[in-house]
């Protein structure tokens, strides 16, 4: 557990210590450490290109690191190939085997069990991503978004102990994703399986995840509950990246992390309204401020700004999180 | 992103499968060397190089030789790569009459083997223009052309079926006519897998010995044959034979590079084009243009070699001392079956094992297609070499012999075509996302179980491609199976060598004939496993 | 194949291994099927043959005669030479047979062939017509001589040399000098005349702008059809063409007739070092040159090696005329001359 916030209240399913990774010299993983215990789902996200796949295929071992380990469970599977770590990883493309039926693609990783047996477990998976009687079905005559589910599906199959997944909506359209997203959430914790989702969208990542850790170039700058992470981001960085912010200069050094809904707009003033963003119960507003910068405020329903309109942007400043 | 299957990630497996993956070192390793083997015996003798033989060879024929082997090789890779893209194009893009029938029929042409082909119009040209104008190296790269452009044709077609409707659509959005949609977008993306067909062609000109030597066209292979049967000297002649691989090897190179490339254009819309339907002349046009190149690369050659089939049987000429027609068809079978079983079943533990060893494995894949880039007389002295060493090895049981053995000839045959399963098999791996050998792997299958239970099967329509290329090449080879083939095992082309050899030409029209079947048999299968999405093949 | 899955699961093969698995069990029922072990059989004899034209009958005969059954395999000479090279000891062949004198003699450089001391052969061929050590035997007569069309060639060459001549400017056909034929015609050129009048007369053809057809046969149909008037082929095609048609317009020339004689090659048979059955090998040559001499010949019409065996009655037509018996031997020894003389010519 790097993160001194979350209690440790159950069992560590998964947790790397102190691994990095490096290609061509550069660092792609830069020491990272992170826990999940069982049944908690961490979200990981990041930028494009901040390590954060290659922090996947690592603890899959797909991708060889060379330096801390990696724990599953409390044993240390450093060295275990990928084909024994029992860890069950869906990719952004759902790759099954074309070549399968449904049904044996979700049977593929279930070993040791009778035929029967097995059946019952592939059609409890099935059921459970919400494609029972798909079994004789081949993957080309499925949507893109019930391919997916099966690639879930075969991995929950074999029972893993940890299972991740890199991107998974990410080739979705989205209405599907959204769909997909909260069936994919209450799936997870039904199964009660501890889960590493990997997302660059940063409200997937809030909403999807028990805990949230940010990651910036090979390095995990933040690890927290999704409020924390977003009201309480521990540099600009995480700051911006989680949602848009303002940074007020605060008393006595630092800045103040104003978010658009801290932010007051009235009419009038030497501001000037730039860009308006539609969002039905909410309005998002970018203001140009005289001095140059732009800061983003909110305001309920449609509101009463238009594009060019002058006004005035103000701060509470009390209640504001402070960073560095 | 990285593949999966090149970071194995450390291992520290049980002892047993330590010592798997040991005998799978072994045995990959020690096939490939077995595959190299022939071609390396005659590639050695470049160490020892014999300077009076060049200096003499360079006095008198060799300047030519490169000439024409320059001249036949620009002209057919053009002639073919023209020939085969155009009508690539003219059955992807275009709806006509009879477009399904002729877009199988184009590839017939490639069953037809380079010296039949030879034969029937040399002498058809003689009786037109005289045997002196009918020998020449135009009427040659002509011949080469209309038997080799399939390759090209096969290559681009499923290129142009890939780029989908939205490529061009987009072309013509943006203002391009039909013809400069083609010329400037379909052309330019459809040029690595034109080249690799173009490179094919180049192998087999470049190891081409039946089909030059009628037309008395003397090329660098012939001059292997000429300077090893001339003088007897296998030295000299290795020699002359290994600048021809290096040759060979820099094309492959160019070609491999050009793949690259085309693997990351590849990906394209699933919708498939629309053919733009032909109407009028434009479309009675386009059903007689490949009507005429089917006529005269096929055509021909069936009706004078069915005139002549007639002739033989009047004349009584239809069997040989070892059997009739089904006696030979017999044995091209069985020797085609076991070859192309073989290729692919090395074939794909060489690339599947390739793939996940990284650079050496690459290395023993790229070498054990050397085979491919010699001519056939070339390698089979090769092989005898090696078999026959192996003879004299304990590693052989006594009364077993190698040389002249079903065993020898298959495996003499796997090193000249080892290639074209190889190839078959890795671009069909290719096609295949990363992804799925990871998700097998973190499902916990063994490498062993996700090369038979998702590798071998998803590229499934790329061996049966493979299978079908491999058959035609076989049941159309002569000098490896003339030199090795067991006592009383006979196969068409042999049966087709033994009348030709003695200007018999009307008695070698039954086997060439059943020849054309069978690669006929082999073309429609071909057509069927890419209608499944092989990647093209070979 | 995804049911091989579970199989896969018990038996941890790479799958290489596997396939190599299957090549050896498949391996060892080929060749024990194919039976090429070279266990010596006394009732049947391997030959390895580059004379192939008609061959199976005359072996037909010899296994009636004597029980002896003939397995055998056809290719060109030099590459059933190299075949015999590579395998040295182990050669399952007991004799070869080649179409020319040429490829025999580098067998016997080799170090190939047996020396056979046999009183029948000895009796039958020609002392010119065997090896000095009597590692091979002549077993026919293959003259290469001049061919003129009747119809348009009224006063036909005299010698090879003739066909120099300005008059045969573009009317002159040749076989390429690829072929065995080609170069022991010009290595016994090289003998008779010294290489520097050898090669003026290569120069001379070559000069003559040549038909180059690799093919007697297609040779002589060229000069019926009228695409040459003259040219070298060997006897027995014309002898085969007019055995079909009677009335094929082309004749023969006899050349160097009162000096050397015409060009003679021979086809040869000899046992090999390494014969698995030597006995047999010995039984099947001296009855190819004694009992055999008129079959083997006579089946494409060829002249015997035995000179006292007749020809056959066609190529008896084609009338009296001296060998160059004394050249064959030199055939093999000049080999090397003659190719380097055609290429330094530019002889196709």
């Amino acid at each position: 557990m790097t993160d001194q916030n979350a209690p440790d209240t159950g069992g560590c399913a998964l947790s790397v210590e102190g691994v990095s990774v490096s290609f061509g010299g550069r660092r792609v993983v830069d020491n990272v450490a992170l826990s999940v215990r069982d049944g908690e789902v961490l979200t990981l996200v990041g930028p494009s290109g901040c390590g954060k796949s290659t922090l996947t295929r690592l603890i899959a071992g797909l991708t060889a690191h060379e330096a801390g380990r990696v724990l599953l469970g409390g044993r240390d599977v450093s060295g275990v190939p990928v084909e024994e770590r029992r860890i069950g990883v869906v990719f952004q493309e759902p790759a099954l085997f074309g070549h399968l039926r449904v049904a044996d693609n979700v049977g593929f990783g279930v070993r040791g069990l009778s035929r029967t047996e097995r059946a019952a477990r592939v059609a409890e998976m099935l059921d459970v991503v919400g494609l029972a009687g798909f079994e004789r079905r081949h993957p080309h005559e499925l949507s893109g978004g019930e391919q997916q589910r099966v690639a879930l599906a075969r991995t929950l199959a074999p029972r893993p102990g940890v299972i991740l997944l890199d991107e998974p909506f990410a080739n979705l359209d989205e209405v599907l994703r959204e769909g997909l997203r909260r069936e994919v959430a209450g799936i997870l914790r039904a199964s009660g399986t501890a889960a590493v989702l990997v997302t660059h969208d940063r409200s997937e990542a809030l909403s999807l995840g028990d805990t949230v850790a940010v990651m910036r170039e090979g390095r995990i700058v933040q690890c927290g509950t999704p409020a924390q992470v977003y009201g309480e981001p521990v540099d600009r960085f995480v700051a911006s990246f989680m949602d848009d912010a303002a940074f007020v200069p605060a008393p006595g050094g630092g800045h103040l992390v104003a978010r658009p809904h801290h932010i007051g707009l009235q009419h009038g003033g030497a501001d000037r309204i730039e860009r308006t963003e539609f969002l039905g119960a909410r309005t998002r507003h970018a203001v140009r401020r005289a001095d140059g910068s732009v800061v983003v405020a909110e305001v309920d329903g449609p509101g009463s700004f238009r594009i060019g309109d002058h006004c005035t942007v103000s701060v509470d400043a009390s209640h504001l999180h402070r960073i560095d | 992103m990285v593949r999966a299957t090149t970071t194995p990630g450390p291992r520290r497996g049980a002892p047993g499968r330590r010592a798997g993956r040991l005998v799978a070192w072994v045995v990959t390793a020690g096939s490939a060397l077995l595959v190299v083997a022939p071609v390396a015996v005659i590639a050695v003798s470049i160490l020892d190089p014999t300077p009076s033989l060049w200096a003499d060879l360079w006095r008198t024929r060799l300047p030519g030789m490169i000439a024409d082997t320059l001249t036949l090789l620009v002209t057919v890779v053009v002639g073919a790569a023209v020939l085969g893209t155009s009508l690539a194009w003219l059955v992807t893009a275009h709806d006509f009459p009879g477009r399904r029938l002729i877009g199988w029929l184009l590839v017939v042409p490639l069953t037809v083997p380079g010296y039949v082909a030879g034969f029937v119009w040399l002498d058809t040209a003689s009786a037109v223009i005289g045997p002196r104008g009918a020998r020449s190296i135009w009427l040659c790269a002509a011949v080469l052309i209309v038997t080799l452009y399939p390759y090209v044709y096969l290559f681009a077609r499923a290129a142009f079926r890939a780029q989908g409707a939205d490529l061009r659509d987009e072309a013509r959005v943006l203002g391009l006519s039909r013809v400069a949609a083609f010329a400037r977008v379909a052309l330019p993306a459809a040029r690595p897998a034109i080249a690799a067909g173009g490179a094919l062609v180049t192998m087999e000109v470049l190891t081409d010995v039946g089909t030059v030597r009628l037309f008395n066209v003397s090329t660098v292979a012939d001059g292997v044959l000429r300077v090893w049967f001339g003088t007897g000297s296998r030295q000299a002649a290795a020699e002359l034979a290994t600048t021809l691989v290096a040759t060979a090897l820099a094309l492959v190179v160019i070609e491999r590079i050009l793949r690259r490339g085309a693997r990351y254009s590849r990906r394209a819309s699933g919708r498939p084009m629309t053919p733009v339907r032909l109407t009028g002349v434009r479309a009675l046009a386009a059903t007689a243009g490949p009507s005429v190149v089917v006529a005269v690369a096929a055509g021909v050659p069936l009706v004078r070699l069915g005139a002549w089939g007639v002739e033989a049987r009047r004349a009584g000429a239809t069997a040989t001392v070892a059997g009739g027609v089904w006696h030979h068809l017999g044995a091209t079978l069985a020797v085609a079956g076991l070859a192309v079983a073989v290729c692919l079943g090395v074939g794909s533990g060489l690339v599947l094992f390739a793939r996940r060893h990284g650079a050496l494995g690459r290395v023993m894949v790229r070498a054990s297609a050397l085979g491919y880039a010699m001519p056939g007389p070339v390698v089979a002295v090769g092989a005898v070499i090696v078999l026959a060493a192996l003879d004299r090895t304990d590693l052989v049981p006594g009364p077993v012999v190698l040389v002249g053995s079903l065993v020898g000839l298959v495996f003499a045959l796997g090193v000249r075509f080892l290639a074209v399963a190889v190839n078959g098999i890795e671009s069909g791996l290719d096609q295949m996302p990363a992804s799925a050998v990871a998700s097998a792997r973190t499902l916990g299958a063994r490498p062993i179980r996700i090369a038979w239970s998702v590798e071998l099967p998803s590229v499934r329509p790329a061996l049966v491609a493979a299978a079908a290329l491999l058959t035609i090449d076989v049941v159309k080879e002569l000098p490896i199976t003339l030199l090795l083939r067991p006592f009383g095992f006979d196969t068409l082309a042999v049966w087709v060598w033994q009348a030709t050899s003695e200007s018999l030409w009307a008695q070698a029209a039954v086997p060439s004939l059943a020849m054309i079947a069978v690669g006929s048999a082999a073309v429609g299968a071909l057509l069927v496993a890419l209608e499944r999405g092989a990647e093209v093949v070979s | 194949m995804p049911n091989n899955g579970s199989l896969m699961r018990k038996v941890h093969f790479p799958p290489s291994r596997l396939v190599f698995s299957a090549i050896v069990a498949l391996s060892g029922g080929l060749v024990a099927s194919c039976g090429t072990g070279s266990g010596a059989n006394p009732e049947q004899v391997t030959v390895y043959t580059g004379r192939h034209y008609g061959i199976e009958a005359v072996f037909d005969e010899f296994t009636e005669d004597t029980g002896i059954e003939v397995r055998f395999t056809t290719g060109s000479d030099p590459e059933l030479r190299e075949r015999l090279v590579a395998e040295g000891a182990n050669t399952p062949a007991d004799v070869v047979i080649t179409a020319d004198a040429a490829n025999i003699e580098l067998a016997a450089s080799a170090g190939l062939l047996a020396a056979l001391d046999s009183d029948t052969l000895r009796g039958a061929i020609p002392e010119e017509l065997r090896s000095e050590k009597n590692e091979w035997f002549a077993l026919s007569r293959r003259l290469r001589v001049i061919m003129h069309s009747t119809e348009r060639v009224s006063e036909p060459p005299r010698s090879y040399a003739d066909l120099g001549g300005s008059a045969w400017s573009k009317r002159l056909c040749l076989r390429p000098s690829t072929h065995p034929y080609t170069q022991s015609l010009v290595a016994s050129l090289i003998l008779n005349q010294g290489a520097e009048k050898a090669e003026s007369i290569v120069e001379g053809w070559v000069a003559n702008e040549p038909l180059y057809i690799n093919s007697d046969t297609d040779i002589l149909k060229a000069i019926s059809a009228g695409d040459c008037d003259v040219a070298i082929t060997n006897t027995y095609y014309l002898a085969r063409l007019l055995d079909e048609d009677p009335a094929t317009p082309v004749a023969i020339s006899w050349p160097e007739q009162p000096t050397t004689g015409a060009h003679l090659n021979v086809s040869t048979g000899a046992v090999l070092a390494s014969a698995p059955n030597p006995g047999g090998a010995r039984r099947l040559l001296e009855w190819l040159a004694t009992k055999g001499q008129k079959t083997f010949s006579d089946a494409n019409f060829e002249y015997p090696a035995d000179p006292s065996v007749a020809p056959a009655d066609l190529i008896v037509g084609f009338g009296e005329h001296t060998a160059d018996l004394a050249a064959v031997r030199q055939l093999g020894r000049l080999n090397q001359d003659a190719v380097a003389l055609l290429s330094r010519v530019g002889h196709e």
